[in-house]
């Protein structure tokens, strides 16, 4: 008389799938897929006024950029003006012929160009340096950029952009030039990269505003 | 007459679906995975400005984003002030804010703490040099300034 054992009828599973849907949908909408972007600065340490010592630098190694009031901008010695785009250009030359020394600030007007120095940065001495010997590397050059209370944000990140453009290209060509490669961090060696940094070391110094 | 032809009018056999809750289950768990809630409202008008330079901020754990611009809310005023965490922040107490902002993160994480700056294109230079000064002081030394490409 044993009874026959009744399974348990099967549920009926066919919601599940819009049950999933209107969760994905939710998280669809919620989702904010960017990813912080930015330009990345390091700041320089704080100091207490009173030990603020004046650091020596070079006049000739100090490229000073400057944006007023009136979002008007020197670089070295000249306006900068134009539209925008000729500003960005002009900008962005200026500063690579700065950090190369070539142009209007070669020889003794640029900044000075030192031999690498091996124990400092090996992998630029092992990468580059090895098969072009007649490297020099601009070391302690500095691109000073100073602002005014009145400039405008945007006009700051300009400028901003277009020096840190300016060093891109740089890397960018001594890339192609010794390894073949496009500047990518993905697509280099860690090896690589940090020589291509310190074959163009970034160096701009953000100083306050002034009143 | 067809040899092939049975006669009889075959319908199209009905798809299984049996294997489409997994399929969106799937999905769903991905972008579960992928969400990152907002945490604040923004109540600063923040419109970055564009830059082609841009690269990425590597670790949003590590990253505390402060911003600058006009208060939505117009009996606020129409000066710049500065947002961080769902409220205004006086200059005056970014320093104490940062550093105590530091000590919420795990201490392997703190020297790597960055600061993400998203500062409105229309703003004035004096806030954001004030408020650097601040990080400064608070040794918050790695920002980013925020941009669009």
């Amino acid at each position: 008389m044993a009874k026959k054992k009744r399974k348990a009828p099967a549920i009926n599973s066919s919601s599940s799938a819009d049950l999933a849907f209107t969760l994905l949908i939710f998280f669809l909408v919620v989702t904010s897929m960017d990813t912080d972007e930015g330009l990345a600065r390091l700041l320089p340490r704080w100091v207490p006024e009173d030990q603020i010592q004046d650091q020596e630098i070079k006049k000739r190694n100090i490229l000073n950029v400057m944006v007023n009031k009136d979002n008007a901008i020197l670089v070295g010695d000249d306006y900068v003006e134009g539209s925008i785009e000729q500003q960005n250009e002009q900008i962005r030359k200026k500063a690579i012929e700065f950090i190369t020394a070539t142009g209007q600030f070669g020889g003794e007007r640029g900044p000075e160009m030192k031999e690498v120095d091996p124990e400092k940065s090996p992998e630029l001495q092992k990468l580059i340096v090895a098969k072009d010997p007649a490297v020099r590397v601009a070391r302690s050059h500095v691109i000073s950029l100073q602002s005014d209370y009145g400039t405008s944000y945007e006009k700051y990140i300009q400028l901003q952009n277009e020096l840190v453009a300016a060093y891109n290209t740089l890397r960018q060509e001594a890339a192609q030039k010794y390894f073949q490669k496009d500047y990518d961090e993905e697509v280099l060696s860690q090896d690589e990269a940090k020589a291509l940094k310190d074959l163009y070391p970034m160096n701009i110094s953000e100083a306050n505003a002034k009143y | 007459m067809s040899k092939f032809n049975k006669g009889e009018k075959r319908g199209m056999p009905e798809l299984n679906t049996s294997s489409l809750p997994d399929l969106v289950f799937s999905i769903l768990f991905f972008f579960m995975c992928v969400t990152h809630m907002r945490e604040d409202t923004p109540i600063v008008k923040v419109n970055t400005p564009r830059a082609d330079q841009v690269t990425k901020l590597e670790n949003k754990s590590l990253v505390t984003t402060v911003l600058i611009g006009k208060p939505r809310d117009t009996r606020r005023g129409s000066e710049d002030l500065i947002q961080f965490n769902d409220d205004f922040l006086d200059m005056k107490n970014v320093q104490a804010t940062m550093e105590a902002a530091r000590e919420s993160m795990k201490e392997a994480d703190r020297p790597k703490m960055q600061i993400s700056m998203k500062i409105d294109r229309n703003c004035k230079m004096g806030i954001v040099t004030e408020l650097k000064q601040e990080l400064r002081k608070a040794q918050c030394l790695k920002i980013s300034y925020a941009a669009k490409k």
